[in-house]
């Protein structure tokens, strides 16, 4: 477990640097002519999207891992639960219909969206609910705050407002600032050190509810607080960055084969996986043609789509057998 | 008798923003039957007031077809539909070219007076385009024009042409969009901020928010952005304007 933890830390030092240097000729050119400058390009624009890439990776990762172990659902992540898509739906309806411009109180109007979508899938579909209705419960939401999403941008008062739907529905960490970085990452960091401190709670969850409850840990208060911590990291990194998808469902599991099962102990490695995908995905997209900007939550989905129909099928297979 | 004058007092409904402008400029009131419905919108034309004396339309000739109007007016380009369309309904259809030259806006108001029967009442904005052309700046600085997500304009466009009349030489961009490396990087002498809708949010307006952005080592000139959806004779205020600011 220490020697994969240490491995996967040394493979996102190696990423994040190569995300921070490349394309490198640029920064080369300026340490000969004007080093200073080149500092600041490093520090003012690589920099942050570097940052941000790795923190919501993080914070994918982890909050993924958390849910799953709180609805005992492999397949409950950020954007399948909905989450992810009730915070762009926030974050559009404060930035473009309420003209808010500050990025900590748009990660206030993205966590707020999320939160509710959680607390409108515990509505549907309740803590410990089958996986189908889990995910059909998840998706109905996810549909419906993406359609929203869309209608409110097609609306705004912008007409370029509508083009900025893919963005906020596939994400993107281009050309974001150093405070938009800040904004996102300090709520989005404090919600996953807490979430840490609920690690033992979500193992015992897994051995019952009746175990947890007895050595301390509500289940009710529990989900609840992993519900909040979770919305808040997630409404805050959507709030900058837009909804990534599926990076929440393959981190947590590709981490639990890790942690040999142990949700709690999953949630660092699935914090560190994700963050890997991210940072490797929007890698990725900078080989686009010069002037195109692709969306970096379509390269996670190329990705991630094939193993979500895998992990479906091999649950059906589990059914049926 | 000459075939335009058989035309004199004709009526005419415009179907699009840039068809608007050449005849909000050059027709009389009561020649004109219809613009749509963006011309009369203060955020997409400069000419929104006298645009709004006029029945608006959303670019159908369905729209149009009860003011019966004697001649449609629409962009080239827009596929054989509204022509045929036209044709069959009796109305005569003149189609105006998409700007991609100055010749290109020359063509167009000739083309819009001799449909209003009067191929003469071009000639004061044909006058002051070349007029424009000839008093162009002999030398010209590096400049980028810059609107919301740094789209700016692409290499050889009628916008760099016109951009040149004003002394400023649009620099060739990869993509046609200014990114924040060049701009810390390699900043132009002039940025052409275009103020298009600059109070609406939208994800290339939080873009020229960026502190890269605020704090670019470039002379800063603004520009009114609806004359340059077009590229139309509205150009040419712009350009004497900018032109002064840029000396």
């Amino acid at each position: 477990m220490t020697r994969t933890a240490v491995l996967l830390i040394a493979a996102l030092v190696l990423l994040m640097m190569l995300h921070l240097v490349m394309p490198v000729a640029p920064l080369l050119e300026l340490q000969r002519t004007d080093p200073d400058l080149g500092t600041l390009l490093v520090t003012q624009i690589r920099l942050p999207r570097t940052l941000l890439a790795a923190g919501y990776g993080v914070v994918l990762g982890m909050t993924g891992a958390a849910l799953q172990a709180m609805f005992a659902n492999p397949l409950a992540s950020p954007d399948i639960t909905g989450s992810s898509s009730g915070a762009a739906l926030g974050a559009v309806i404060g930035a473009y219909w309420f003209g808010i411009v500050d990025p900590l109180a748009l990660a206030a109007f993205g966590a707020t969206g999320a939160g509710l979508a959680l607390a409108g899938l515990l509505l549907l579909a309740g803590r410990r609910s089958d996986t189908a209705t889990l995910l059909l419960a998840g998706v109905a939401i996810a549909l419906a705050a993406g359609a929203a999403t869309s209608l409110l941008l097609a609306l705004a008062p912008s007409p370029f407002a509508f083009y900025d739907s893919f963005e906020w529905l596939m994400g993107s960490f281009v050309d974001r600032s150093l405070p938009q970085a800040a904004a996102a990452l300090i709520p989005a960091g404090l919600a996953c050190g807490l979430l840490l401190t609920r690690a033992r709670a979500l193992d015992l969850m897994a051995l019952g509810e009746d175990v947890a409850a007895s050595l301390g840990y509500p289940p009710r208060r529990v989900g609840l607080e992993v519900v909040a911590l979770s919305a808040i990291a997630v409404g805050a990194c959507v709030s900058v960055c837009g909804a990534i998808g599926f990076v929440g469902l393959i981190g947590p599991y590709a981490a639990r084969r890790i942690s040999g099962g142990h949700p709690g102990q999953a949630l660092v490695p699935a914090a560190l996986i994700g963050a890997i995908l991210v940072v490797g995905a929007d890698l990725a997209v900078r080989f686009a043609p010069a002037g195109r900007i692709i969306p970096v939550g379509i390269v996670t989905t190329v990705v991630g789509t094939p193993l979500f129909i895998w992990l479906v099928v091999g649950m059906r297979r589990k059914l049926t057998s | 008798m000459p075939a335009s004058a058989l035309l004199i007092g004709a009526s005419i409904a415009s179907l699009n923003l840039c068809t608007d402008e050449y005849l909000l400029l050059l027709a009389r009131r009561d020649e004109i039957a219809s613009v749509s419905f963006l011309s009369q919108d203060p955020e997409e034309s400069p000419l929104w007031r006298i645009a709004r004396r006029h029945p608006a339309n959303r670019g159908s000739i369905e729209d149009v077809l009860t003011l019966r109007p004697d001649i449609v007016l629409t962009m080239s380009g827009g596929g054989r539909a509204t022509r045929l369309l036209a044709q069959r309904l009796r109305i005569r259809p003149v189609e105006i070219r998409s700007a991609a030259t100055l010749e290109d806006v020359a063509s167009n108001l000739r083309t819009v007076a001799a449909a209003l029967g009067e191929p003469k009442r071009a000639q004061p904005w044909l006058d002051r385009l070349a007029q424009i052309q000839r008093a162009s700046p002999a030398t010209t600085k590096d400049a980028m024009w810059l609107s919301g997500g740094g789209a700016t304009l692409a290499a050889g466009s009628v916008g760099t042409q016109w951009l040149r009349l004003a002394g400023l030489e649009q620099r060739a961009l990869p993509g046609g969009r200014a990114s924040l490396e060049t701009l810390l990087v390699r900043p132009p002498a002039v940025l052409v901020w275009s103020q298009y809708r600059s109070a609406q949010v939208s994800s290339g307006m939080r873009w020229l928010d960026h502190p890269i952005v605020r704090a670019a080592k470039s002379r800063r000139l603004t520009t009114d952005g609806r004359p340059w959806t077009c590229m139309g004779p509205l150009m040419i205020g712009e350009i004497e304007r900018l032109r002064g600011a840029a000396r």
